[in-house]
């Protein structure tokens, strides 16, 4: 039997084609790639919260025409919703306040429903002032204006004390 | 009986080992040549996965960000990508700006010294989760002194 990839014909007829692909330097290179790649991997996905905070020459957020939102988190957690000069809003509208859970956390998932349904009544409000109080929780600032952001709500605010 | 004989047929590829592992090269005629193959294609397919699966991962633009071991960031569902910035990261109540400790006293002229196109790029604050705000209004507030108008609040990205 004559096999094209054996090189070892007969006697007297030629030799048959060696076609065999050398794979240890691709093996090799394949290897470091490897290796580089998971020594630089980063395996937690880093975000962030981009907030826009507006300093002291520039116009004030409550006097775009559109109106703006200024939400107060208090010690307790709860959260206040405060709408201004928005066109067409009524009082009593809305619930005015959500309230915290213990001890002092933010009922994230109430908060949540209050901004869907208040970002889909007035989606011409872009504007946010958070004004969170000394005890206020980062965590839930953070994922409170995480909840803005994803409402469309993104030119947030974030008052010093 | 002639046998017809495929280039493509598996046992017609043999390793790059295939040549050099003769047990007995030696041999006389009639001695028996032992061929030792590795099948490397298959390795070559899972290498080949892998490096694709770890290319298509590696953020290159992501910010490199140096988190304390004893900092659990906050989770956030609406988040961007991490991006260029000035880092101020609060651990253990010490300030670390650009990961050199400093006083929470001379950060507002460090702040300031800071040049106007990174004020630009904004302030990245990489902060624990279970901080209160008081702790962070002073650095807010120095910032904005300081002229940055963007500020970037670390978080771990949530599904």
């Amino acid at each position: 039997m004559h096999s094209p990839s054996s090189g070892r014909g007969r006697r007297g007829r030629s030799k048959g084609l060696n076609f065999e692909l050398n794979l240890v330097p691709f093996i090799d290179m394949l290897s470091v790639c490897i290796c580089f790649l998971l020594v630089t991997a980063v395996f937690i996905n880093l975000g962030s919260i981009h907030v826009n905070q507006a300093v002291g020459t520039e116009s004030s957020s409550a006097s775009k025409p559109e109106g703006s939102l200024t939400v107060h988190v208090s010690d307790d957690g709860e959260v206040r919703f405060e709408p201004k000069d928005i066109k067409g809003y009524r009082k009593g509208k809305f619930q005015e306040s959500v309230g915290g859970l213990k001890p002092g956390r933010v009922d994230l998932s109430n908060t949540a429903k209050w901004i869907t349904a208040f970002a889909g009544q007035y989606s011409e409000v872009k504007t946010v002032l958070v004004m969170p109080s000394a005890s206020a929780r980062y965590e839930d600032l953070v994922e409170l204006m995480a909840q803005f952001k994803k409402a469309s709500m993104d030119q947030i605010g974030v008052a010093p004390l | 009986m002639l046998r017809t004989s495929s280039l493509l047929e598996p046992s017609h590829l043999s390793s790059a080992l295939a040549g050099q592992s003769r047990i007995k090269p030696s041999g006389g005629r009639h001695g028996r040549v032992v061929v030792a193959s590795l099948m490397l294609t298959s390795l070559v397919d899972a290498f080949s996965i892998l490096v694709i699966f770890l290319i298509m991962n590696h953020a290159a633009d992501q910010e490199m960000l140096n988190i304390g071991d004893k900092l659990t960031l906050p989770k956030a569902s609406a988040s961007q990508l991490i991006q260029k910035g000035v880092v101020i990261r609060l651990e253990n109540g010490k300030v670390h700006l650009d990961d050199a400790v400093v006083s929470l006293g001379s950060l507002a002229d460090q702040l300031k010294a800071v040049s106007t196109s990174d004020k630009e790029n904004g302030l990245i604050i990489v902060a624990d989760r279970s901080l209160d705000y008081a702790e962070l209004s002073p650095i807010i507030l120095m910032g904005s002194s300081a002229g940055f108008t963007k500020y970037k609040f670390a978080v771990i990205q949530k599904d």
